[in-house]
């Protein structure tokens, strides 16, 4: 029979020496008596050793090692290990050591990858406790500022119900770095002095500083942001279970703030609106909608232009059902007198995020088409002819749709009215729903490309390809569709030089 | 009820230290600020205060440092700078014609009561929201000015999270995510003519253009400049939402449609249900009933499932009928006991998205099967170590030695899992 005495409660240091020795020299689990020195955890040491077990606690030698060696045990297991040695139960030395000894002579080499196995599976448990306990000392240690001292020094009290405080204290380290403070427990007390931890004999309740001031400030702010007719207590006491109210400032307030909430939600509920607001007039509703969620338009002129009062009443627009899911309405970009108006399919993911038509990669391609082309931009209104992103969503991603003839048709209205403002002597259609957009029929693409034809007020429209089809393509193909809609920008510019040549 | 500075309780004794005033401005803007459901310190980069002037960490994982009775964790202090309002949102208790006391506070005030509070271990950081004062620019550039003082003069490293001011210019959202660990902007209202109807002056489309805005942000501050270097910091927790449930007739279709929208159009980490709660002081046009804290939960819940589990709108909400989803259980276990046919589940052999639907298994206990069932066949005991209960899941699954038989067609399978609504009272 073998004797392990460690030295603390938590001893993770002592445990690993002493296992190692063990496991080497295949001591079976049950020849092991683990105990701790030290008197704070008498309980654990007492329990762990039977009585008739006192009498063989000089065999403190450790054994030699067999031949064999036993296999390295993984981090993880040492990381499980750390926190199940800082839980109170008196058997975790034991069944630590027990699972090491079946993986290295019990002929079970997976076992400690095994959380289905009642040693490991209670292992989880003691460790997850543990892990517990840590967060919500993490949470629930409140310092107290000393009165008087210099500099500031700050100091808590807290009982925890496992040996968590070593486990601890790394963390408030890290946040309180720059801060003088002590936590002091039943068992052990921590110091920090901005440059050193220093552990301590433990304390009692009462013996640090009084009421900090601060605490009335943190009571008005836990009443306040109470919501009464929310009341869910057990959802409270779940997460911060009675067991810690002793050492919270703020808990004497809970039960009243129980008892009263019911009137106090009922007395909202029951408050009628007061007729007449005492703090200040309300303003006008500016952005009005109508029931189809169709702008109001506003009457005032101003001072923008016939473009400019279009753009801010399709900014409103909601009359299709994807306008809901959209950022925005994407309005056409460009000057008033422009010759040549470029019409597109619709809005996509990057022109949604920026409000720009023409800013994601066809816009790219059409952009640079115009430059290889010497067409200034000055000179160009693009625009789309539907104006709000139509996607579906696959995962995390936005996925362009095609709009449908409903949506062509209802934004058909401000594409020509956005024309009729700008006057241009050219438009140049990019793609089908451009094409069926201004012409009020499907349009065959491949089929009716290059081609001029005249509206009734004298304005020459040219359909093209879309730019973003160049995109879709590969090789030869995509230099194809390039060349067309290449040659398609050169027969809109030369109309429009023709349009604006002296006959 | 801000007259009740302090609940009354004979617990707490009288101390004159703190100023009533500041007692006064405190009730006041923690009570505005108490309908923002959201308070998670989580997501930050890690930093600690081991190389700097200050006090402050963020370690990943928030910490919920209180819990109000309401249930709803207290990790940030969070509150209003001013509740003085502008704007007339008929939701909002702050709106400009509410009979709420009025309060402001001095930033430096602020910044004092977010230090003292922080050193005592009371919170993770702040939370700060503002009423629209004069114009969206000077609002946003106060609450950025607290923000900024925290972390340059007093070298702040806990968290910030910093409400945005809808139509407030881009100059200041980029100067708020350089200080901030999260930004965010409530939608509200999922159905754009009930905002509309409700907040007339807020422009429909400000809310989405702000939310785009931050996005392509946090794009650019993830890429690297051209010539390699990192980009400035900028909201390294991303940016958020809230979304009021049962102001309108809106049903949860249309909710999680208007989630789904904004988790793949602006990369949001998260959408908050807030059940539309009676407010002191509200329009006569809004429902005077309490708030509907069940339909909430169930919207987190298809949340969830959409966002871990693989589910979609329609999946979800197929569970329920009409467009909601089912008040009574929850929305997998809806979903499963309509699909049936699609049970039970060989715990043994099914891949993981199919694990995955199983009523009752969560993430981290199909992680658990599957490297579990490399080494052994899995009993129906081995289940309940690894994942808590078998009780939500035996009728869907089978196992080494399981099978559910006719418990799976049993007419009466719905009405076990129903649960009696019993609340239990503390005191």
């Amino acid at each position: 029979m073998f004797t392990v005495s460690l030295s603390r409660p938590d001893d993770i240091d002592g445990w690993r020496d002493a296992a190692r020795a063990h496991l080497a020299a295949a001591t079976a689990p049950e020849n092991i008596v683990w105990q701790v020195a030290s008197a704070s955890d008498a309980g654990a040491a007492v329990a762990a050793a039977p009585s008739a077990d006192l009498f063989a606690a000089d065999h403190t030698v450790l054994p030699p090692p067999v031949a064999t060696q036993a296999p390295p045990v993984p981090r993880s297991f040492l990381d499980l290990a750390e926190r199940v040695i800082c839980h109170s139960d008196p058997t975790r030395f034991a069944l630590l050591y027990r699972v090491l000894f079946r993986r290295a002579w019990g002929g079970e080499p997976d076992v400690l990858r095994q959380a289905a196995d009642t040693d490991m599976h209670t292992l989880h448990l003691l460790g997850k406790c543990v892990a517990r306990e840590r967060h919500k000392m993490h949470a629930f240690v409140r310092f107290r500022q000393s009165d008087g001292v210099d500099p500031e020094h700050f100091y808590a009290w807290f009982e925890p119900e496992h040996h968590t405080l070593r486990l601890s204290v790394p963390f408030f380290v890290r946040r309180f770095a720059n801060m003088r403070w002590s936590i002091v427990t039943p068992a052990e007390s921590a110091h920090w002095d901005t440059r050193q931890l220093v552990f301590g004999p433990g304390g009692r309740k009462g013996a640090g500083p009084g009421e900090d001031a601060m605490e009335d400030l943190w009571r008005v702010y836990f009443a306040n942001i109470f919501n009464p007719a929310r009341l869910m207590v057990d959802a409270m006491t779940s997460e911060m279970p009675v067991k810690y109210w002793k050492n919270l400032p703020e808990a004497p307030l809970i039960q009243q703030l129980v008892l009263d909430a019911g009137a106090r939600a009922s007395a909202m509920v029951d408050a009628e609106a007061l007729a007449e607001p005492r703090f200040a007039a309300v303003a006008e509703h500016p952005h009005a909608v109508d029931a189809r969620g169709i702008p109001v338009v506003q009457k005032a002129a101003d001072g923008m232009g016939s473009l400019g009062a279009l753009h801010a009443q399709t900014r409103a627009c909601l009359a299709c059902p994807h306008a809901h899911k959209a950022t925005q309405t994407v309005n056409g970009e460009g000057r008033v007198g422009a010759s040549l108006v470029i019409v597109g399919e619709q809005a996509g993911d990057v022109e949604d995020l920026s409000g720009r038509p023409f800013a994601g990669p066809a816009g790219e391609v059409l952009r640079g088409l115009l430059k290889d082309a010497d067409i200034d931009t000055q000179d160009v209104f693009l625009t789309n002819a539907v104006r709000h992103f139509h996607y579906e969503v696959r995962g995390k991603r936005r996925l362009h749709k095609l709009p449908d003839k409903d949506m062509v048709d209802r934004c058909r209205q401000h594409l020509f009215q956005e024309i009729k403002a700008v006057g241009p002597q050219v438009v140049l259609l990019l793609g089908a729903t451009a094409g069926r957009a201004l012409r009020g029929r499907a349009v065959r693409v491949t089929e009716e490309r290059g081609v001029v034809s005249t509206t009734s007020s004298g304005v020459k429209v040219v359909q093209s390809i879309h730019p973003a089809a160049v995109l879709r393509a590969d090789g030869e193909k995509a230099a194809s569709l390039k060349r067309d809609l290449q040659s398609d920008i050169a027969l809109a510019w030369r109309c429009v030089n023709a349009a604006v040549a002296p006959s | 009820m801000n007259s009740n500075l302090l609940m009354q309780s004979s617990a707490v004794p009288a101390v004159q230290a703190v100023p009533v005033k500041m007692m006064r401005k405190l009730s006041i803007l923690a009570d505005a600020a108490k309908y923002d459901a959201s308070c998670a310190s989580s997501g930050a980069a890690r930093r600690d205060s081991l190389d700097g002037t200050g006090v402050g960490s963020t370690e990943g994982m928030g910490i919920c440092h209180s819990y109000a009775p309401d249930g709803r964790c207290i990790s940030l202090l969070k509150v209003l700078l001013t509740n003085f309002c502008t704007f007339d949102c008929l939701y909002c208790v702050n709106r400009v014609s509410s009979n709420v006391p009025r309060a402001r506070f001095e930033i430096d005030e602020l910044v004092n009561l977010v230090l003292a509070f922080y050193k005592r271990n009371y919170i993770e950081g702040l939370f700060l929201s503002s009423g629209i004062i004069r114009d969206p620019d000077y609002t946003m550039e106060q609450i950025i000015e607290v923000a900024r003082r925290l972390r340059e003069v007093h070298d702040f490293r806990g968290y910030i999270h910093l409400k945005t001011i809808p139509e407030a210019s881009p100059e200041l959202l980029q100067a708020a995510g350089r200080y901030a660990d999260r930004l965010s902007i409530n939608i509200e209202l999922a159905r754009r003519s009930s905002l509309a109807a409700l907040a007339p002056q807020k422009e429909v489309g400000g809310i989405r253009r702000s939310m785009a805005a931050i996005k392509e942000r946090l794009d650019e501050s993830r890429d690297r400049s051209h010539r390699g270097r990192k980009m400035p910091h900028f909201s390294a927790s991303g940016q958020s939402t809230q979304m009021i449930v049962g102001a309108d007739k809106a049903d949860d279709r249309e909710l999680l449609d208007c989630s789904q929208s904004l988790y793949a159009g602006y990369q949001l980490k998260r959408v908050y249900y807030s059940a539309f709660s009676p407010i002191p002081d509200a329009s006569a046009s809004l429902p005077p009933s309490p708030p509907n804290l069940n339909r909430e939960h169930r919207l987190y819940q298809a949340d969830w499932l959409m966002r871990f589990y693989g589910f979609d709108v329609g999946e979800v909400v197929a569970g329920g009928k009409d467009g909601m989803l089912d008040p009574a259980i929850d929305p997998k276990l809806a979903w499963a006991l309509k699909h049936r046919e699609q049970f039970p589940v060989d715990i043994n052999r099914a891949p993981r998205e199919v694990l995955l639907r199983v009523p009752g298994l969560g993430v981290t206990g199909v992680e658990r099967i599957l490297v579990n069932r490399r080494s052994q066949r899995l009993r129906l005991q081995d289940l309940g170590r690894l994942c808590g209960s078998v009780k939500r899941l035996k009728a869907f699954v089978v196992t080494r030695d399981w099978t559910p038989g006719n418990l799976l067609d049993a007419e009466s399978l719905r009405r076990g899992f129903v649960q009696k609504d019993a609340q239990l009272s503390l005191f």
